[in-house]
């Protein structure tokens, strides 16, 4: 099922001298099974502009439309919100229930599933997320910071999303923390769920996303594959963001005179690309 | 970072009033309600509401930001007015029906009444409007300072206030955030039976609470670190001095209540 964004703006404290507008003429489009990164600096209205996707904010002007249909007159929006599901940022501090597994299947209790449905569709998401049977039984405010994550991940999961928004799902995390979570995510989106994922680290989006929405100050300035995004290194540095890191060292090199292809912005590629050179060279030595 | 500006309803601004010694703001709303008391007829009300009206025009607040702040005082101001309209005893009965009766002295009172409160809640409304939270705190611990030789915790309260006022605006939008996260998760806030809705904040209050103590921790622990040891001793980066312009208010109160008791003794529109 697709997304479709129109015209959409926000403006927070209309009509008082905080008024500001946090989303500003947005439109795109989310196709079914994408991986839709969106990135932009703090306070470019990333986070307000994704809570407008399930119908938890209303938006000032503009709509969304999901199947065709504005789900701002949509009567049932607690079935919008299973199909789209969203994971705010740092999701752990949700958790509230005596244990994960039940809190877990809080979600799900509240489609109206049965509490045998219930059951079984916590213990499978907490099975994707990884948590170890062991930590079922206990209460989530006895997990580590990391698990905790992946238990408030899995509460969503457990309402099986045909779309997943996440908001940084990666911040505040160690790195093998990160590593882990981003993992869970490639495997969700691989079993065919559409995924959009707020950001603002360029390597995770550059290494996940097969499409980028750059946001600033409420606006939408750029919208392409990786590729074509990441090549406008000096644009994102203008806009503050901090282009992947292989993306930042191909352009150097290229600088120094170093003949590399356009679009490179993962270290695998910057390295295969890099290791054809140098075999290059060394043939015609 | 928006909210941390709407602290309260303070409407920041650097008109003459919002310039003010806080605690001269405190004293001069203290003798503004002593003015509304005082008041005994209609054009006693008629000089506050000019005088509210003039600072609100100094001030540069918007008159509906002033009106803002009834809202929650509405039902007070409906039960006052027909208490006094049909409970009060009066010689020209208009209506009567069992022990409800309307007279003239009845409709008078309860209009004057509802005028009464009104004025009370507008008035006090200028104070917080003009004078940011923190300004606020630090008037009053130092109008309260002298009772701390008596023990009274002038400081400690002081502190507590500004802490409070400080995370509401922190404690509404992490309400609002996990309110949103768990009707993401389907939950449903809206419908159902008292007791069904009772039982459905249990997801919203257990988090808010987890995470006011985390804060609360992580607060005294950052204030620790800084050398937080109390008041006594303890200097202020913007220690408050009373101004000419403290005179020049102090005396535009004194001629409003000065007016009312002339207005009071010529005995014109009073009840």
């Amino acid at each position: 099922m697709g997304i479709d964004v129109r015209h959409l703006s926000y403006t927070y404290n209309p009509g008082t001298p905080f008024e500001t507008k946090a989303v500003d003429d947005v439109s795109f489009e989310i196709r079914d099974g994408e991986f839709v990164g969106i990135i932009g600096h703090t306070g470019s209205g990333k986070s307000t502009l994704i809570q407008h996707l399930n119908a938890l904010i209303e938006p000032t002007s503009g709509s969304v439309l999901v199947d065709g249909e504005d789900i701002n007159f949509s009567k049932n929006k607690t079935s919008l919100r299973r199909r789209i599901g969203l994971v705010f940022q740092y999701p752990e501090y949700q958790l509230f229930e005596e244990t994960v597994l039940k809190d877990v299947s809080f979600g799900p209790k509240n489609i109206g599933k049965t509490e045998d449905e219930c059951l079984s569709a916590a213990r499978q998401a907490l099975q994707l997320v990884g948590l170890s049977e062991d930590s079922w039984e206990k209460s989530p405010f006895e997990l580590s910071g990391g698990q905790q994550r992946r238990a408030a991940l899995a509460g969503v999961l457990a309402m099986q999303p045909e779309v997943l928004i996440l908001d940084e799902p990666a911040a505040g995390l160690d790195p093998s923390g990160r590593k882990e979570i981003l993992n869970i995510i490639r495997r969700i989106h691989s079993y065919g769920t559409t995924v959009v994922m707020v950001s603002h680290s360029m390597d995770d989006v550059a290494r996940l996303c097969d499409r980028i929405i750059v946001m600033e100050k409420g606006k939408k300035v750029m919208d392409g594959t990786p590729a074509e995004v990441f090549s406008c290194v000096e644009e994102l540095e203008a806009m503050g963001l901090k282009p992947p890191s292989a993306a930042l060292l191909a352009k150097r090199l290229k600088q120094r005179g170093i003949d590399i292809n356009d679009g490179i912005y993962t270290l695998a590629d910057l390295a295969d690309e890099l290791k054809n050179r140098l075999g290059g060279i060394k043939k015609g030595a | 970072m928006l909210n941390n500006i709407t602290l309260g309803q303070f409407f920041p601004g650097e008109s003459f009033i919002h310039r003010l010694d806080p605690r001269t703001k405190i004293l001069l709303t203290i003798a503004f309600l002593v003015c509304v008391f005082i008041s005994r007829g209609f054009l006693g009300f008629g000089l506050i509401v000019a005088f509210i009206y003039m600072c609100a025009k100094v001030a540069r607040i918007q008159l509906k930001f002033i009106f803002r702040g009834l809202k929650p005082i509405a039902v007070i101001v409906i039960i006052t007015f027909l208490l006094n309209l049909f409970m009060s005893a009066g010689k020209d009965v208009l209506w009567k029906w069992g022990i409800l009766s309307i007279s003239v002295q009845g409709i008078k009172n309860a209009v004057f009444m509802a005028l009464r409160l009104i004025l009370l809640v507008t008035g006090t409304q200028l104070l917080t409007l003009t004078t940011s939270p923190i300004r606020l705190t630090d008037g009053l611990e130092s109008l309260f300072l002298p009772f701390s030789k008596i023990g009274f915790p002038a400081h400690e309260l002081a502190m507590m206030m500004s802490i409070a006022l400080r995370f509401i605006p922190t404690l509404i939008e992490e309400t609002q955030k996990i309110t949103r996260a768990q009707k993401a998760r389907g939950a449903d806030f809206e419908s159902g039976s008292l007791i069904k809705r009772a039982k459905a904040l249990l997801p919203l209050l257990v988090p808010l609470f987890v995470s006011a103590f985390r804060r609360a921790d992580e607060l005294a622990m950052a204030m620790e670190a800084r050398c937080y040891r109390g008041g006594k001793g303890r200097t202020k980066m913007r220690p408050l001095r009373y101004g000419r312009k403290d005179l020049y208010a102090l005396c535009c109160v004194i001629l409003l209540a000065g007016l009312i008791l002339v207005t009071n003794a010529s005995g014109i529109g009073v009840i």
